[in-house]
């Protein structure tokens, strides 16, 4: 049996009956939630986990093939929860982490009580009529820049790292480098990331869900989180004050407290 | 040596402004503060035009992607970020740079060094180029190593097993005949060896592919 805890690098923090499981977005690992975790854990059962290829997930258990859809990674996040043998638990994704989500919720709903997404995109990639605030020429810009930056990335260390006990330092090391991700695998999680178009899946959604969208993102302009309210059964969409793609970093406050607001509000 | 006798020796104003690299004060969000006249003569503007710019306007799209999803959230969890390529985006073009900055005032406001960087680009972009290459061979390698071990595997040790069936049958036939039967035995073994020896191959390619 595939041990699932080891796998994605699963921590389970905190006190409180009610469990809420944060799942990062492309780029980063679990350490992107440490504002919320110190708000959150005299509350909350706080679940914590890398994706495999990020932070200090298992790379041998990276798989193109599983992986070459988010359906593979909102897989990751139901076995988690059938591990812990967790339901009706509040799901809080950043960026393509939403779209995870609500893959995860549609498969399983039981699962999961209300989901919250932070600058989600359903589609990254501009459509006609809609949207997404990317074409394919800036995709592969991207990815070309991302192959110029390892970002602190070393193939000697990686492997050292796994169960290497004795040499802490070098957990320490990739920790500090929390976005050095095996570039092979960043690159293949950017594709799935941004050519993704999981439009449809939005009104397939039976559980409720709140939208926080940043105001000035160049990963999801405005325009995403209307039409993701639109297309959403039970979708609230909060506009926050804060710009960029990660408000849980540069804003926890206004985020925490949009959270808050929806979690006591029912 | 005293301050004073530093400061007498040292113009810092000058040294800030004429730095062979350029210098870039900016809040985290973008605003830009501060920004030396080396950087200000590589984009080709002048101190009043860069006043209201931020940041990510020097940036093309890429950029401005590779900063909100990485660079941004390196500087706000570790306050420091070194040797990011960026191609800064000039009045007459761009040209690629690495991007070193450090957080300070509370992780609000970035120090940030701007190299430019145009031979060094060039060798990594043909280390690239020829990294992608050798991929690309590798892959056309081990297809063709596929095929020939598809070929061993089924075409050649079809005929073989038709060869090695016949002879089991020619044996009952010519119990009588010593002399034959010595060359059947003789030809089954050397049958035998070969089909051994494809499967040797086979097993080889496969490994390889």
């Amino acid at each position: 049996m595939i041990d699932v805890i080891k796998r994605n690098n699963v921590r389970v923090i905190g006190e409180g009956d009610q469990a809420i499981i944060l799942a990062h977005g492309f780029g980063c690992s679990q350490n992107v939630w440490r504002h919320l975790v110190a708000n959150y854990k005299t509350k909350f059962k706080l679940i914590l986990f890398d994706f495999v290829g990020a932070g200090q997930s298992d790379l041998e258990a990276y798989d193109s093939k599983r992986y070459s859809s988010l359906d593979g990674y909102a897989k990751d996040v139901l076995d988690i929860l059938e591990a812990l043998n967790l339901k009706n638990t509040l799901f809080i994704g950043h960026s393509v982490s939403s779209m995870i989500g609500v893959k995860a919720a549609i498969a399983q709903p039981s699962y999961f009580k209300k989901l919250i997404f932070v600058s989600p995109s359903p589609c990254y990639i501009n459509d006609e009529e809609y949207i997404g605030g990317l074409d394919k020429e800036d995709l592969n810009n991207l990815l070309e820049l991302m192959d110029s930056n390892y970002l602190g990335w070393s193939s000697f260390l990686a492997p050292q790292v796994m169960g290497n006990l004795d040499r802490p330092e070098l957990g320490e090391e990739l920790v500090a480098n929390f976005c050095a991700t095996d570039p092979d695998i960043a690159k293949e999680f950017a594709r799935v990331t941004f050519l993704s178009d999981n439009r449809t899946d939005l009104e397939k959604l039976q559980t409720e869900s709140l939208t926080l969208q940043c105001s000035n993102d160049i990963l999801a302009p405005l325009a995403v989180g209307y039409y993701i309210e639109k297309k959403a059964k039970g979708n609230t969409l909060k506009i926050l004050e804060a710009t960029g793609h990660c408000p849980h970093l540069g804003a926890p406050e206004e985020v925490i407290e949009a959270i808050d607001a929806y979690i006591n509000c029912a | 040596m005293e301050n004073w006798v530093l400061e007498d020796l040292v113009d810092f104003e000058s040294l800030y402004n004429t730095a062979p690299c350029g210098l870039l004060t900016f809040e985290i969000n973008g605003p830009i503060i501060y920004i030396n006249q080396t950087l200000l003569k590589w984009l080709g503007v002048s101190e009043a035009e860069i006043a209201n710019k931020n940041f990510m306007d020097i940036l093309d799209r890429a950029g401005r992607m590779y900063y909100e999803l990485f660079v941004q959230p390196i500087l706000k969890m570790h306050q420091e970020v070194k040797e990011i390529n960026f191609n800064i985006k000039t009045v007459n073009g761009s040209f690629s740079c690495l991007f070193n900055g450090v957080a300070v005032d509370g992780g609000e406001i970035i120090n940030a060094t701007i190299f430019k960087v145009e031979d060094r680009k060039k060798y990594e972009n043909e280390l690239l180029l020829k990294r992608t290459k050798a991929e690309e061979e590798k892959q056309l390698k081990s297809k063709a190593l596929q095929e020939v071990s598809f070929n061993q595997a089924h075409l050649v040790r079809a005929p073989l097993a038709g060869i090695l069936g016949l002879i089991s049958l020619l044996k009952p036939m010519v119990q009588q005949d010593e002399e034959v039967k010595q060359i059947l035995d003789m030809l089954q073994a050397s049958a035998s060896e070969l089909d051994q020896q494809i499967r040797a191959i086979v097993d080889k390619a496969d490994f390889n592919a």
